[in-house]
């Protein structure tokens, strides 16, 4: 019996490994996500590096592609007519996954987008609903509490550490999971929630892009060694395969359900990986031995300069070259635990986070993306529909 | 006749002045590479010869005492003075072993500049499309066209 998948977002980063999974796993997916028109405008953050960068494609043989909007409940009902419904599973990778944007479209995108979706899946299948695979996100622990071992070294945190989002998506993503729970108190889903950690992999024109992308444009980094050891800054990142992977591995697992899995990879730190990308990247660096107290001091500076920047970016209606997200992991300690699913059974492809930044890095560079010339297409006036309707690319 | 003599050396540079001199060529160099290279090779390397060489040669020939100065002591100026208008230091021209120290300060102007030169290209960057920390730090700029919101 062929299995039946819906997946949301699907034309997005992780939607679209997710269709091609399924769909090399012999499953038949419904695909949705916004039509064209109205994704271009919304998912601005993929064309700041230039329109060129295109995600996976999901033109295959056994995916239906069905339009629908979210915030529209109307929209989603055609996902769940009487020749759709049959699913065995509804993956929700939807979401506006946006620093920039302003909490308000982020509540309205994906906080109301579940409540609706979660609202027309009762009224399709009453108490018989499918098995539903929720994506969140580590950022909703914000920088928890970490227990520390007897030499002083912290511990990775994990499910049960309590939330505390540091940005307005992290909220959103807590309040969609609350949302969530709150649902399946009244009535009978049987959930699962992906709490991945920033995620980075081919076809990618945001997060993890970013870094590569400035590393290569700035040409020769100034990489810290905080010292003492204890206070090195981690890491966290999960390769795109292995994201959907772990979602496919999670489906049909009973231990799974009404269970929140952080997906991340082997921890490393800052300090490790940007040598490593440095490297990769041919570009040279310099290691910059510094007492923790003294980082600290220069790296709440540098967050202060970012502020001032996207504040003036909004002013403005352009976007800054980097959301203040983003540059909070120069200051903050992020670590978390993939004990959980691992205990399950699950082996990560790219367990080893320095395998999965080459592979990915090789792929950007084999098609092209780190060529001379897209970057000419770096716009200074990267405009965003949340701040202004003034320059190019706003509605 | 004191007062005029103070006056005589602040039309002088001293080491400190000349390592800021120095420096700013440097720092300025590889903004020029990025543009010239490679076409103009020949123009940033004079550049890069004459930025050390000419506060160099003037250096010695101020510290040799070389042109008769006023009566003004070329040692007194170069480890005393920046520009001359601050006196930055109060070390006499009598110091045994001052002229070894000079040789030795003498020499590091070329790595004053190799200094300047590599600072500046991480700040700017070495290839065309490389923009360097600059590229990072500096704010965002204000639309053509913007104007402010009435209240």
């Amino acid at each position: 019996m062929v299995k039946k998948a819906l997946v949301t977002g699907a034309l997005g980063h992780t939607g679209s490994f997710l269709v091609n999974l399924l769909v090399e796993k012999g499953w038949k997916v419904v695909a949705t996500d916004l039509e064209s028109t109205k994704r271009k405008q919304l998912m601005q953050k993929e064309t700041v590096f230039g329109t060129k960068f295109q995600y996976m494609s999901i033109n295959l043989t056994g995916v239906t592609f069905i339009p629908a909007d979210l915030t529209d409940k109307e929209s989603l009902k055609p996902l769940f007519s009487e020749e759709n419904k049959d699913y065995d599973v509804i993956f929700h990778p939807a979401s506006l996954y946006d620093y920039f944007a302003t909490i308000d479209i982020l509540r309205k995108i994906n906080v109301g987008g579940l409540k609706n979706l979660l609202e027309v899946m009762y009224e399709t299948y009453g108490n018989d609903m499918p098995r539903f695979l929720h994506w969140s996100t580590c950022g909703v622990y914000g920088e928890p509490k970490y227990k520390k071992n007897s030499k002083g070294y912290i511990l990775p945190a994990d499910e049960t550490a309590d939330y505390n989002p540091p940005n307005s998506y992290s909220i959103s993503k807590m309040e969609q999971e609350i949302a969530l729970k709150e649902f399946a108190e009244k009535h009978p889903l049987k959930w699962t929630i992906i709490r991945p950690a920033p995620i980075y992999g081919p076809y990618q024109t945001y997060g993890a892009f970013h870094i590569f992308y400035t590393i290569r444009k700035v040409g020769h980094m100034a990489i810290p060694m905080i010292f003492p050891k204890k206070h090195k800054l981690m890491m966290p990142m999960i390769h795109v395969e292995d994201l959907v992977n772990a979602a496919y591995f999670l489906w049909d697992k009973e231990e799974a359900i009404h269970q929140a899995f952080n997906v991340v990879s082997e921890n490393t730190t800052q300090q490790e990986w940007m040598e490593f990308l440095c490297q990769e990247l041919g570009v040279p660096y310099t290691n910059i031995p510094i007492w923790w107290g003294l980082y600290k001091f220069i790296a709440n500076i540098a967050f202060g300069w970012a502020a001032w920047m996207e504040k003036r970016a909004r002013k403005f209606g352009v976007r800054p070259k980097f959301d203040l997200p983003m540059a909070g992991y120069i200051k903050h300690q992020y670590f978390f635990s993939n004990d959980k699913i691992k205990s399950l059974g699950f082996k990560f492809k790219y367990g080893d986070p320095f395998l999965g930044t080459r592979q990915t890095i090789r792929w950007y560079i084999d098609h092209g993306w780190f060529e001379e010339e897209p970057w000419s297409l770096v716009s200074e006036e990267w405009t965003s529909e949340y701040g202004s309707k003034k320059g190019k690319g706003g509605k | 006749m004191v007062q005029k003599k103070e006056k005589e050396e602040n039309k002088m540079i001293g080491f400190l002045a000349s390592f800021i001199l120095i420096y700013i060529l440097g720092h300025i160099c590889h903004p020029i590479i990025k543009r010239l290279r490679p076409k103009h090779k020949g123009a940033v390397a004079w550049y890069s010869t004459l930025s050390i060489i000419i506060p160099l040669i003037i250096g010695i020939i101020v510290y040799i005492g070389c042109f008769n100065f006023l009566g003004i002591n070329g040692k007194d100026l170069m480890f005393n003075t920046l520009f001359g208008f601050i006196r930055v230091a109060n070390i006499s021209p009598d110091t045994p072993g001052l002229d070894v120290i000079a040789a030795i300060l003498f020499i590091s102007y070329f790595f004053w500049y190799i200094a300047a030169k590599d600072f500046s290209r991480m700040m700017y960057g070495q290839r065309t499309y490389e923009g360097g920390f600059w590229w990072i730090l500096k704010p965002v700029k204000k639309p053509k066209g913007y104007k402010k919101k009435s209240t």
